[in-house]
């Protein structure tokens, strides 16, 4: 296989500041076109490479990869239009905003023999992979609750200001589409049909798009189980930053941060345990993902059928009306 | 009339704690400048929230505050001018201009001489070299202003995201968080503490010297131990500690000549005797002399126990900090008392271990 060529459809911060420095590290991918509805962006996205900037009839026939790096409520169209080629896609996380979208998109996946991938960087952090092994070993038993804490002061500067005004644009779809999504990939729930996802209570800031969400579920599964699925996300300042997953035989601890241990434990004792991956920057995980979607057959996951149970959640969890009140 | 003061860099974590401790005292008319993040961190609140791309010369402030820093690691000289730039935006020459800055401008372990003075540009890491540039900046380019230049200790408090967080975080993980035999100055200061400060400068009488230097650790001497013992008390937790020969980051100099430490001799003849042909070589040359021989040298050699080095640069660092004999005094207006003790300040901590997830409800 020669180097693929990539085009980028969006040229936002994403854009801007992860794909283009990161996205030709792993070495099997350069990226050559760049489209944009607002020509500007892709001019200064592609400003001093040699990627060219063209329209998205262009874009679509001349690459081997397509990726979507666009504002979430605009990936529906943009697949159902680009899958038709038949190529790689990969889309940008959060995936779809709602689960009719993602049957409809699996559909054309399916018949049009494309391949699709979401871009979620931190199934590749090292604690994910330990835990998820661990878990798989069947050592902590059945899964029976698990809870999510993830907030920090939010800074991130969007072109389109999408985080601020689009419905799946709060804090549950930009910072909860990436934890939400290592505590079902750890625990393999993403692979598994949720057949309903039950809400005890959910408090927010505002409503959607909000800055700070707590909530309390139950997930049932296909198999009759439950589990309890909890989290807390915020935009104003540092929370815990982490997620316990409480099993029959005791709990598993991670870190939200890339690091390289896992704490597991059983009442009032616990022991840390550690994994020889270690990266030192983010972005190197970024990169890698590109590496191990290229390599999928193998490993699946980043293929977009991984992602259905996630996007059903957050869709639930958002069009909830609950109680808004200030959490902080 | 309401005195008017501009706030750069509101939305921060020092900020919203000052505000909201403005905001209890409405003595103040308050100009918030902050990116698109404040318009909901500091949203609640009765003020003027201004982006930074959107100001003008017609807001003008009787006291300019500077939280803001950078955060680029090659651009910050730029972003320093940015800065400069609002401050300049904003102020008149009778304008007061309170700008917050950090111990860390002697170094993260405090090797250079601290002292309430200018300081004399180094070369260090960027956030070091950032704010030392950035105090030089304002004392040169806004000379015919009173200038306040606050250097504060390590800002703890809840969710302080460098100290409180990484301290709670470390224990949970059982990361270390001491070196066996040393216990440092934690040379703290709360946040409470340091919005109560600022806001006590902004009401004194200005003492008519050119600069006002002022260390803020009223914590300074509490060792690092006696925090690490108060959250190892809430989460149940006992912490690990390292036993020393921590790498240190003490000399400039010894840093340069780190990357040629690795040029021994004996590194480079172990390196060669590891490679497919000289190992084939030495095994032949153990046959020949017989391998009963090899063993019985190889006894009477005594073995040093291997090295262990599970420790990162972050690690070292935070171990380093946390161990330091360097004491930041505090050096504050006399009139002035801390808000919150450490009781208060560990007790304000739990509540919040307990708001985000630390702590059981």
């Amino acid at each position: 296989m020669g180097v693929l060529k990539a085009g980028i459809i969006g040229c936002g911060a994403v854009t801007q500041k992860s794909y283009i420095s990161n996205l030709p590290r792993c070495g099997k991918i350069v990226i050559s076109y760049l489209f944009d509805t607002n020509i500007e962006m892709a001019l200064k996205a592609a400003k001093g490479s040699d990627i060219e900037v063209v329209s998205l009839d262009v874009l679509k026939k001349k690459c081997d990869i397509i990726i979507i790096a666009t504002p979430p409520s605009s990936h529906f169209e943009l697949l159902k239009d680009v899958l038709l080629e038949g190529k790689m896609v990969i889309c940008e996380k959060p995936f779809l905003t709602n689960a009719i979208e993602v049957q409809e998109v699996l559909e054309i996946v399916k018949k049009y023999k494309s391949q699709l991938f979401v871009a979620h960087f931190r199934r590749c952090f090292p604690t994910l992979k330990l835990a998820n092994d661990l878990i798989k070993t069947n050592i902590l038993g059945e899964v029976k609750s698990i809870s999510i804490f993830e907030g920090g002061k939010f800074s991130w500067h969007t072109e389109s200001g999408y985080v601020f005004n689009d419905k799946s644009g709060g804090v549950l779809y930009d910072t909860g589409s990436h934890s939400l999504d290592m505590a079902l990939y750890v625990t393999s729930l993403d692979l598994q049909t949720i057949s309903k996802v039950h809400i005890n209570t959910i408090k927010r800031d505002k409503v959607e798009p909000s800055h700070e969400i707590k909530a309390a579920l139950k997930l049932e599964l296909e198999s009759n189980k439950v589990v309890d699925f909890d989290f807390m996300l915020s935009r104003y300042g540092v929370l815990s930053n982490k997620i316990k997953i409480e099993c029959e035989n005791g709990y598993l601890e991670i870190p939200i941060d890339m690091k390289n241990y896992i704490k597991i434990g059983r009442n009032d004792k616990f022991t840390i345990l550690y994994t020889k991956e270690k990266y030192e920057d983010l972005m190197d995980c970024f990169a890698i993902q590109f590496d191990e979607m290229l390599n999928d057959d193998i490993n699946d996951k980043f293929k977009a059928y991984r992602f259905s149970n996630l996007v059903k959640i957050l869709e639930t969890v958002r069009d909830f009306e609950s109680n808004i009140e200030s959490l902080s | 009339m309401k005195k008017k003061i501009g706030i750069i860099g509101a939305a921060g974590f020092v900020g919203v704690e000052l505000i909201k401790q403005l905001h209890a005292q409405n003595e103040f008319d308050i100009v918030a400048i902050a990116r698109s993040n404040g318009n909901f961190i500091l949203g609640k609140y009765d003020l003027q929230l201004v982006n930074p791309k959107d100001l003008t010369d017609n807001i003008k402030v009787d006291i300019v505050l500077n939280l803001a820093y950078p955060t680029h690691f090659y651009l910050y000289p730029a972003q320093n001018r940015e800065i400069l730039d609002q401050i300049e935006k904003i102020s008149d020459q009778n304008s007061l201009i309170i700008h917050v800055s950090t111990q860390a401008v002697f170094g993260f372990e405090l090797d250079s001489k601290i002292q309430t003075t200018k300081l004399k540009l180094t070369r260090d890491v960027p956030y070091v070299e950032s704010k030392a540039m950035m105090e030089k900046m304002i004392c040169d380019k806004l000379n015919k202003n009173k200038i306040h230049i606050v250097r504060l200790g390590n800002v703890w408090g809840p969710g302080s995201g460098t100290w409180t967080a990484e301290l709670i975080n470390r224990i949970l993980f059982a990361q270390p968080v001491k070196v066996k035999g040393v216990d440092g100055y934690s040379n703290v200061t709360d946040v409470q503490n340091v919005s109560s400060y600022i806001i006590h400068l902004m009401e004194s009488k200005y003492l008519n010297k050119d600069v006002e230097y002022h260390h803020l650790s009223e914590f300074c001497n509490v060792k690092w131990s006696e925090w690490v013992a108060v959250v190892e008390e809430y989460l149940n937790i006992k912490s690990v500690g390292v036993n020393s020969n921590l790498p240190s980051a003490n000399s400039l100099i010894s840093e340069l000549f780190m990357p040629f430490k690795s040029l021994k001799p004996m590194a480079v003849f172990k390196s060669f005797i590891g490679t497919r042909f000289a190992s084939s070589y030495i095994r032949s040359f153990v046959r020949l002399i017989g391998y009963g021989n090899y063993i019985k040298y190889k006894n009477k050699k005594s073995q040093p126990l291997p090295s262990v080095n599970s420790l990162g640069p972050l690690d070292s660092l935070y171990l380093n900090i946390f161990s330091s004999d360097k004491e930041f005094q505090n050096i504050v207006k006399s009139d002035w008392s801390p808000k919150v003790n450490f009781q208060e300040s560990c007790s304000n901590v739990k509540i919040w271990m307990k708001e985000v997830g630390y702590l059981n409800e």
